[in-house]
C-alpha cells in the first residue's frame, strides 16, 4: 500500500487514526490525583502504540503477508539481542559475539533478499559458471527497516542507548507505517523518548495534516506529471536526439525529487499527527551549491547513518588523505549498492565519490572563486548526470542515454521541441517548487493563518486525488529500494 | 536463557523461511518462447506479428535488457487489440514492475478506444496479467482463462 493510493487515503487513515484517537476523547481519567492519572497516560499510550503496531503490520502485510514473518522475526530476534547484550555487558566477548550474530542475521537477511540475484548473476559471468537461481522477491522497504534496526542493536552495543524493555514499543519503531517502506530512517536514539512520552496536539495535527497535504501533491501533481513526460520520451526507443535526452534527464530529475521528497513530507507529516518528530529528510537539494552541499541536502537521513555508522567509525576525515579517501570509497560504494543491486548503482554511488575527491582536494580553490548561480546550475547538471545512472539501471542502457545527450544521434528532433513546449509551464513550476521560494513549515499559532493551511491544504488534497483517480500512472519510484 | 531460546528459534526460523523462498523462487527452464509456443497451440493468437525489444519498449516502456528473454505478439490492424507477451526476468520482484507496465498498456488503450470500441475495450479490461515463479504473462484475446490455464500448465 502506497500513502498515494485511494486505499491509504480513504480507509486505512481514516480507521487507524480514529481507533488511534478515539479512547483519548472518549475516556477521561476517572481520579484526578497524579498517581492515577499518570497510570490512565501509561495505559493510553500502550493502547495507542498497540493500534499503531497493529495497523502497521496489516499496512506492511497489505502487498506480500508473508514477509510480515520476516519483519516479526526481526522485531523479535533484535529484542532479545538487544536484552541480551544489556545482560551480559560485563562479559565483552560474549557480548561481542552477540552483536556479530545480530550484524549476521540483519545483514544476511538483506543479502540474501536483496543481493543474492546480483551475486549469483556475476558468479555466471566467471567462464563455466552456470548456477541456476532465480533472485527471490524484495520484500518492500527491507533497507530502510534494517538500517533501522542496525542503528539500535550498534547503539545499544556502543552503550549509546539502554536497551527497549517493551517489545510492543520496539516493534514499533522497526514497523511504524508511516516511515516503514520509504524512510525517513530514523535512529532509534532520535525517537526512543517519543514511544513512550509523546503528545498530540491540534497544532501538531496541523502541521502534520499540511505536511502530508503538500507531500501528496508532490507525488501526485508534479512527480507523476515529470513521470509521464520521461516516460513517454524514453518509450520512443533507444535513438534520442540530444535535446530528448536531455529534457528526459531534466524530467526524471524533479521526479525523482518530488517522488521521494513527497513521499518523506507524507511520513513525517503523518508522524506529526501521531505524536512523532521525524527528521527533516530533503532541505531543497537543487539549489546546493556544491556535491557535498547538494548530499547535506539530499536523502539527510540516509547520509547521516553512513556519516554516524560507517565514516566515522572507519576514522571519517581526521586521518591520512589516502585513508579518508579509502573512508569514502567505503561510503559511496556502500550508499551505490544500498539503493540497487547493479553495477550502476554501485557506478553511481562511486561517480559521487569521484566528484567528492575532485571538489575537496583538487577544485576547491576554482569551484570559491565562481559565482554562487554558476556553482549551483554546475552542481545540478553533475547531479543530473549522475541520475542517468540511476535511473537507467543497466550500464549499457545508461552509456546510450550519455551518448543520446552529447548528440550520438543528432542534436534536435520535432518531438523534443514539442514535449518541451507543451510542458515549459509544468517545468517552470517544478523549478520554483524546488526551490525554498516557498517555506512549508507554516507558523501556525496565528488563526487566519491556519484558516489559510485548512483551505489550501483542502484544495490540494482534492486536486491530488482527481489526479490519483484520472491517472492510472502513480509509480513510486523508492519503493524498490 | 529465555532469551537465548528465542533468538534460536528465530535464526531457525529465518532458515526455514529463506529454504521456503528459494524452493518457491525455482522456475521452468523454458524459455519465454518455449511459453509461448505452448499458449499458441490451440491457434488463439494467430495472426499476430512477432515484435522486436524496440517495439515493445516503445509499446510498454518495458526495457527488452532488463528480462531474461521474452516475446511479445500483437496486430498490425489498429482494431485487433489482441496480444501475447510472455517474460522471464532474471529477478522474481522484477514481475511487480511489469504488471505495473501492463496495467498502463491496458488503461491508455482503453482511453483509445473510449467511445466507439466496446468489443476492445471490453477485451483489453479482461486481459490476463499473472506472475509464476520468474515467468510473466499479458494476454488481451477473447479466452482469458483458457490462455490463464495454459500458461499454469506452461510455466509450472
Amino acid at each position: 500500500m502506497v500513502f498515494s493510493s485511494l486505499t491509504f487515503l480513504f480507509v486505512f487513515l481514516p480507521i487507524t487514526a480514529a481507533l488511534y484517537f478515539l479512547p483519548s476523547v472518549l475516556l477521561r481519567p476517572q481520579h484526578t490525583g497524579r498517581a492515577s492519572s499518570k497510570v490512565f497516560s501509561c495505559r493510553l499510550m500502550t493502547y495507542k502504540n498497540a493500534v499503531l503496531l497493529i495497523m502497521s503490520l496489516f499496512f506492511y502485510a497489505w502487498g506480500e503477508p508473508v514477509n510480515v514473518v520476516l519483519m516479526l522475526l526481526s522485531i523479535i530476534f533484535n529484542f532479545c539481542i538487544g536484552a541480551d547484550m544489556q545482560r551480559k555487558s560485563g562479559k565483552p566477548n560474549v557480548k561481542k559475539l552477540l552483536f556479530a550474530l545480530s550484524l549476521l542475521f540483519n545483514l544476511g537477511t538483506l543479502g540474501f533478499f536483496k543481493y543474492s540475484g546480483f551475486i549469483v548473476n556475476n558468479i555466471n559471468l566467471i567462464p563455466g559458471m552456470n548456477i541456476r537461481f532465480i533472485a527471490p522477491g524484495l520484500p518492500v522497504g527491507i533497507s530502510f527497516y534494517t538500517f533501522q534496526v542496525l542503528s539500535y542493536v550498534i547503539d545499544v552495543y556502543r552503550e549509546k542507548v539502554s536497551p527497549q524493555e517493551n517489545i510492543l514499543d520496539f516493534g514499533l519503531y522497526i514497523s511504524m507505517f508511516p516511515q516503514l517502506i520509504a524512510g525517513p530512517i530514523v535512529q532509534y536514539s532520535t525517537i526512543e523518548k517519543q514511544l513512550r512520552e509523546r503528545r498530540e496536539t491540534g497544532e501538531g495535527a496541523m502541521q502534520g495534516i499540511w505536511l502530508f497535504t503538500l507531500g501528496l501533491a508532490k507525488k501526485a501533481l508534479l512527480a507523476n506529471s515529470a513521470g509521464a513526460v520521461y516516460t513517454s520520451l524514453t518509450g520512443q526507443g533507444f535513438s534520442l536526439s540530444a535535446l530528448s535526452a536531455w529534457t528526459a534527464v531534466l524530467f526524471y530529475t524533479f521526479q525523482i525529487y518530488f517522488d521521494f521528497s513527497g513521499y518523506s513530507d507524507m511520513a513525517r507529516g503523518l508522524g506529526k499527527i501521531f505524536g512523532f518528530d521525524f527528521p527533516e529528510n530533503f532541505s531543497h537539494p537543487y539549489i546546493a551549491d556544491s556535491i557535498t552541499d547538494f548530499w547535506r541536502r539530499w536523502h539527510i537521513s540516509l547520509s547521516s547513518w553512513f556519516r554516524d555508522y560507517v565514516y566515522i567509525p572507519l576514522g571519517g576525515s581526521r586521518c591520512s588523505p589516502a585513508r579518508n579517501i579509502f573512508n569514502l570509497f567505503a561510503v559511496w560504494f556502500l550508499t551505490g549498492l544500498w539503493h540497487g543491486a547493479s553495477w550502476s548503482f554501485v557506478l553511481w554511488g562511486l561517480y559521487y565519490l569521484l566528484l567528492l575527491v575532485l571538489e575537496k582536494h583538487i577544485f576547491s580553490a576554482v569551484r570559491k572563486k565562481l559565482p554562487v548561480a554558476l556553482r549551483r546550475a554546475l552542481t545540478f547538471v553533475l547531479v543530473m548526470l549522475g541520475w542517468v545512472l540511476f535511473s537507467c539501471e543497466s550500464l549499457s542502457g545508461a552509456g546510450r542515454m550519455f551518448a543520446s545527450m552529447f548528440g550520438a544521434n543528432g542534436l534536435t528532433d520535432s518531438t523534443a521541441l514539442y514535449t518541451v513546449m507543451s510542458n515549459a509551464a509544468i517545468l517552470v513550476i517544478m523549478g520554483i517548487f524546488s526551490t525554498p521560494l516557498f517555506s512549508y513549515e507554516l507558523h501556525t499559532k496565528r488563526k487566519s493563518t491556519r484558516a489559510v493551511m485548512l483551505l489550501l491544504s483542502t484544495a490540494l488534497f482534492v486536486l491530488s486525488v482527481i489526479c490519483i483517480i484520472s491517472d492510472s500512472y502513480n509509480p513510486f519510484l523508492y519503493f524498490r529500494f | 536463557m529465555r532469551y537465548r531460546i528465542a533468538e534460536i528459534i528465530c535464526i531457525a526460523a529465518l532458515a526455514v523461511f529463506i529454504a521456503f523462498t528459494v524452493a518457491d523462487g525455482r522456475g521452468t527452464d523454458k524459455t519465454s518462447a518455449q511459453i509461448a509456443a505452448e499458449i499458441m497451440s490451440d491457434g488463439m493468437f494467430d495472426g499476430l506479428i512477432q515484435r522486436d525489444g524496440r517495439y515493445l519498449k516503445n509499446k510498454s516502456g518495458i526495457d527488452p535488457e532488463q528480462l531474461e528473454d521474452f516475446v511479445f505478439y500483437s496486430s498490425d490492424d489498429v482494431m485487433n487489440v489482441d496480444a501475447l507477451l510472455v517474460i522471464k526476468t532474471n529477478e522474481k520482484s522484477d514481475t511487480d514492475a511489469l504488471s505495473e507496465a501492463a496495467h498502463k498498456y491496458v488503461s491508455d488503450a482503453v482511453t483509445v478506444f473510449d467511445g466507439y470500441g466496446d468489443e476492445q475495450t471490453a477485451r483489453l479490461k479482461n486481459c490476463l496479467i499473472k506472475q509464476k515463479g520468474n515467468c510473466f504473462i499479458f494476454a488481451v484475446c477473447g479466452d482469458t482463462e483458457g490462455v490463464r490455464n495454459l500458461f499454469e500448465k506452461a510455466a509450472g
